[in-house]
């Protein structure tokens, strides 16, 4: 599976959905998504293309329902004080037909590969919903994202996972590929239930796109999100 | 001088006396009247605010009017008796009205829930979103559309469950699985049907666990956690799913069974039709 232009393929199939779009008559594409022999969505939409573009973990099941990302790492990493370590992480992403490959704003539909899943960070009285993510192997459908944790604290840290904004969850591709480049993250542990999150804009090269929220330039300044209920499973 | 016309050459003066004086009060209510009105603005609801302002500027007008009257020189203890009578009356009318009243400032202090809070009132049918809060009542657009209005005396004796603060609701079901049924394949498949949902969250888990041995199988318990506002969507939906699932999987879902038994054999006769 490559991300870019639909018209020239005609048809793409993405594991159990098949992905249709046909141009019709005055600058009109006929799109149309089936999975399981049932068509989830179905439009026709004034277009010159429509692009397949990877969409950041924000919108599924339904949009407005969180507003915070959970990645879960598959193993819990232990970390001695004033230590720091880098990672490369691979999480889910989920898929987007947009009329413009540059920005979420002009998106027709969006579906995901796995269940979109959801958890709750804190506790169900005064905790935050996030969409939950859990770092998997896979080369394809998934954003690379780099870590830096720096454990500022005295003491050793165990540390499983990491919450942010899931407005910072910027993304960039390059057509015709799979590889999708995610948010720079910084952990800063500050004490054995305090951890400071802070998210910058990927590192695109040239041949990159980078996809805007809002079809405006992206800003680098970085988003931060104070974990305060802890960063490992039972916090 | 006939006493008489002095009389009558003063009752001029006394009506201006008693006029300025109800003037006098009449100022003094809008005065005052501002300055409550502007601090009730700024520390209570609009629902408490008004009721108290009318109730403290209408009092100054009409002690203003008796007071007035008693210069000009009407005697007004037949009509004071009178109202003593007329209050007996209006006051044992009115009871429940100012218990709501007072259940109304109390549940304002309380501070159970606020407009715009989802609500369950236990013991009643009633659940839905607050719409209006005023002095002697509440109201609530309940899940099934109909406005209800809820009697503030009522409420403030009432079991409530404000579901606003919560991220997360757990939803909880009964399901019943034959004897002779696997109950770990069973809570597999239950677990892998939840799992299925985007709407059940991770965390907190779901868990499936035995409650009981009842008489027809064994039961049980299904919990999970869906998003506040999708609560009741995943509650419907997921029920659905787990019936569909157990059937797949060839888990049967028990019904009352009863099993006769007579103590002597029982004998049974057929009559031949002629």
């Amino acid at each position: 599976m490559v991300y870019g232009s639909l018209l020239k393929k005609g048809q793409v199939i993405i594991r159990d959905n098949i992905i249709i779009a046909k141009a019709g008559a005055d600058d009109t594409i006929q799109y149309k998504r089936i999975k399981n022999g049932n068509i989830i969505s179905e439009i026709i939409v004034k277009s010159d293309d429509l692009f397949l573009i990877p969409h950041p973990p924000d919108s599924l099941p339904e949009k407005g329902l969180y507003k915070h990302v959970m990645i879960e790492f598959d193993k819990e990493l232990a970390i001695s004080s004033r230590f720091d370590t880098k990672l490369e992480i691979r999480v889910p992403l989920d898929f987007a037909i947009a009329t413009d490959p540059r920005d979420l704003t002009k998106v027709i539909d969006i579906f995901s590969l796995e269940v979109p899943k959801m958890a709750v960070y804190g506790s169900v009285q005064d905790g935050i919903l996030t969409r939950y993510l859990s770092t998997i192997k896979d080369e394809g459908g998934v954003a690379i994202l780099n870590v830096i944790i720096k454990n500022q604290s005295e003491e050793t840290a165990a540390i499983s996972r990491i919450v942010f904004a899931s407005e910072a969850f910027l993304i960039c591709f390059r057509e015709n590929d799979q590889r999708v480049l995610g948010p720079k993250i910084k952990v800063y542990i500050k004490g054995s239930e305090r951890a400071l999150v802070e998210v910058l804009p990927p590192s695109c090269p040239e041949d990159h796109i980078l996809i805007s929220r809002n079809g405006k330039r992206i800003l680098s300044e970085p988003h931060r999100f104070e974990m305060i209920n802890g960063f490992n499973k039972g916090g | 001088m006939d006493p008489n016309s002095i009389i009558e050459s003063i009752k001029p003066i006394k009506f201006l006396i008693a006029f300025s004086l109800f003037i006098a009060f009449y100022i003094m209510a809008k005065l005052f009247g501002k300055i409550i009105h502007d601090h009730l603005k700024k520390n209570v609801p609009p629902n408490i605010a008004k009721p108290l302002y009318n109730t403290i500027y209408y009092t100054i007008i009409s002690i203003g009017i008796i007071v007035a009257l008693e210069t000009y020189g009407i005697n007004l203890s037949s009509l004071l008796v009178a109202g003593g009578f007329a209050g007996i009356i209006v006051g044992f009318a009115s009871q429940r009205v100012f218990s709501n009243v007072l259940s109304g400032f109390f549940l304002y202090i309380d501070k159970p829930f606020s407009v715009g809070d989802p609500i369950e009132i236990e013991g009643t049918r009633i659940s839905g979103i607050v719409t209006d809060i005023t002095m002697l009542s509440t109201r609530i657009l309940g899940w099934d559309g109909v406005t209800y209005r809820i009697p503030n005396g009522t409420l403030f004796e009432s079991n409530i469950k404000n579901l606003s603060g919560l991220v997360a609701r757990r939803v909880e079901y009964l399901v019943s699985i034959g004897y002779e049924d696997d109950i770990e394949k069973a809570k597999n498949v239950i677990i892998k049907a939840i799992e299925d949902e985007p709407l059940a969250l991770v965390d907190p888990s779901p868990q499936v666990y035995v409650e009981n041995l009842g008489d027809s199988g064994v039961i049980l318990k299904v919990r999970f956690w869906a998003p506040t506002p999708k609560w009741f969507e995943a509650k419907t939906k997921i029920l659905e799913k787990i019936k569909i699932a157990l059937d797949k999987a060839g888990i049967e879902i028990p019904f009352p069974q009863t099993t006769v038994w007579f103590r002597t054999p029982l004998k049974c006769f057929q009559e031949k039709k002629a």
